[in-house]
């Protein structure tokens, strides 16, 4: 067993090797599975503070990545053909810039979180896990049947989102934008989950009745932390939509709520690198093992099922010790 | 006249066609220990918890000093002054009981919604919950983890969350309960220190001890309060005796 601080670098610098070898090697593949994995990791960082510090179980977190993903497709959109998103009573034009967008996705995403949050949290249990699943699926279902912006077929974006000072189709560029984000991002949950409101917020995880009785309200730390979670997912979806030029419905779909579901419990529960040694595993795994056998996700099943059962800290449980917050 | 600071004013509450608390009125006053006995069912949970808030009563009202908190949730009436402890000890296990202690801090001064600062690194809170802890004899046991303190412990570290929380009124329900003989003991002096610092509502079975903490008695029988008084009119009362069938010599 090694300290967790500890095995968080060694993440990091395995994380950071990849892209280095992909320039190296002149494999720019490997730049791109990288910021994947980043993105994804974000994603899963949202639904972990939910999922691992809260308790709640949220199946609905692919609509705040979708969200976010077709703000930034719809904004890059009209800014690349010129035409303006609303004309009347006053013009907004699109942008392609990501500090507009990507503010603008997480907010967005986390008003979404907010109303579906609001309804949601009066549930629990398997009532939580059902009613986000059937928000997510409504928000898929409207996507589909959105042909303003592809329905179906999904939206092109034929370039990436501009960043001041940096040409975004360089993949290690956009990469090195996902990372500096990735790690920003971390560094305010790690502020988050430490503070006054981490303390309230993992009290209601365990006792809520306790919580209401010291004179706060439980419903509102966590309905703070699923705005929060869902604006960190939505800023996810927003760069996805950027890595791919492209966003189409599938992201909204339950699968994807699943995945990242899967990132967060693969790697660790409550625990701030989970998430990416999660997404790190998955596409490790769907580019190996999918090399070699279509059935691929019978392997993640496998070894999903013996983290559950074996390993309560996921994959970092096994490998780091916890680090006390106290 | 001096006016109380709980008072439960004809309580009623039924669950179907069951009773279970039935024009109950209590007045809590400053300074002092107000036991609430009665046989089993008689409705003293019911009770406590249309008083904390987790239940609603069907008519009837509860004002705590100025302000009535009939309507109000749980968590509002914690903040207004209202601290309870539970029957079976409620305390967040995987935390230590020193962050046990700053969430009820944090709690009663509306510090909960800070981001920023790690509470670990926040000295304000910790130097308040250390005295907190101090007044229970817990401190030297404060950077354990809430899930190993001992059963008398855990109580201790109840009282503890009450006291942070710097109640108008405590609201304890059974706190005795498990103790055994020296931990039963302890507990009561405890008790009797903590009347100084608020009115005490106290449910508990234990009759000894209550009988030696109480100012004054209430006795809870089918959801109706059939006396109340002092320890002596309480012992020598008939309706008390014939209620508590078998035990004449109270």
């Amino acid at each position: 067993m090694i300290k967790e601080n500890y095995f968080n670098i060694i993440c990091i610098i395995l994380l950071l090797s990849v892209p280095f070898l992909g320039l190296i090697l002149d494999e720019p593949y490997y730049i791109t599975l990288a910021t994947k994995v980043v993105i994804l990791a974000i994603a899963g960082a949202g639904l972990n503070l939910v999922l691992g510090y809260g308790g709640f179980v949220s199946f609905g977190h692919a609509a705040f990545f979708g969200i976010g993903g077709y703000v930034s497709g719809i904004l890059a959109s009209h800014a690349l053909n010129y035409y303006p998103i609303i004309e009347w009573p006053f013009i907004i034009e699109g942008t392609t810039q990501m500090l507009i967008i990507l503010p603008l996705a997480m907010l967005i995403s986390g008003g979404f979180a907010f109303l579906i949050g609001m309804l949601c949290l009066r549930t629990s249990g398997v009532y939580f896990i059902m009613i986000t699943l059937a928000f997510a699926q409504m928000v898929y279902y409207f996507a589909i049947s959105w042909p303003a912006y592809g329905g179906e077929d999904g939206l092109s974006v034929y370039l990436r989102n501009n960043f001041p000072g940096l040409n975004t189709m360089d993949g290690f560029s956009f990469f090195s934008i996902c990372f500096v984000l990735f790690i920003f991002v971390l560094f305010i949950l790690s502020r988050i989950v430490n503070s006054n409101f981490g303390l309230a917020l993992q009290s209601a995880k365990q006792n809520p009745e306790r919580v209401a009785a010291v004179g706060i309200e439980p419903i509102k730390v966590q309905l703070i932390a699923f705005v929060i979670s869902g604006a960190i997912t939505g800023l996810a979806g927003a760069l996805y939509t950027d890595l791919n030029r492209f966003v189409s419905p599938s992201v909204l779909s339950w699968h994807t709520s699943g995945e990242i579901m899967v990132f967060v419990i693969l790697g660790g529960t409550a625990r701030l690198f989970g998430p990416l040694v999660g997404a790190a595993l998955f596409i490790i795994l769907e580019q190996f093992l999918g090399g070699i056998t279509e059935n691929w996700q019978f392997w993640l099943g496998f070894i999903l099922i013996i983290v559950v059962l074996f390993a309560k800290g996921g994959i970092i449980g096994m490998i780091a010790k916890e680090r006390r917050n106290g | 006249m001096v006016s109380p600071i709980l008072s439960i004013q004809n309580l009623s509450k039924k669950f179907g066609a069951v009773i279970a608390s039935e024009d109950v009125s209590i007045d809590l006053y400053q300074g002092e220990i107000h036991g609430l006995i009665g046989p089993n069912g008689a409705g003293k949970s019911t009770l406590i918890k249309q008083i904390s808030g987790e239940i609603k009563q069907d008519s009837g009202k509860i004002v705590l000093g100025e302000n009535e908190i009939s309507n109000q949730p749980v968590f509002q009436r914690a903040k207004m002054g209202l601290a309870r402890s539970f029957q079976v000890s409620s305390i967040i296990p995987s935390f230590t009981v020193l962050e046990n202690v700053i969430l009820a801090i944090q709690g009663n001064l509306g510090q909960t919604f800070k981001f920023w600062k790690p509470v670990s690194k926040n000295q304000e809170l910790i130097n308040a919950a250390h005295g907190y802890l101090d007044q229970v004899d817990l401190k030297l046991r404060m950077s354990i983890l809430a899930s190993e303190l001992s059963h008398g412990e855990r109580r201790k570290l109840e009282i503890s969350m009450a006291l942070a929380l710097e109640p108008k009124v405590f609201l304890l329900d059974e706190p005795m309960a498990g103790l055994g003989a020296a931990g039963s003991k302890v507990m009561t002096k405890q008790l009797a220190k903590l009347k100084s610092r608020a009115p005490i509502l106290l449910i508990e079975h234990d009759m000894d001890a209550i009988f030696a903490l109480a100012d004054r008695i209430s006795v809870l029988v089918y959801g109706r309060i059939i006396a109340t008084g002092t320890v002596d009119e309480i012992r020598s009362n008939a309706n008390v005796k014939e209620a508590y069938l078998g035990s004449e010599d109270l």
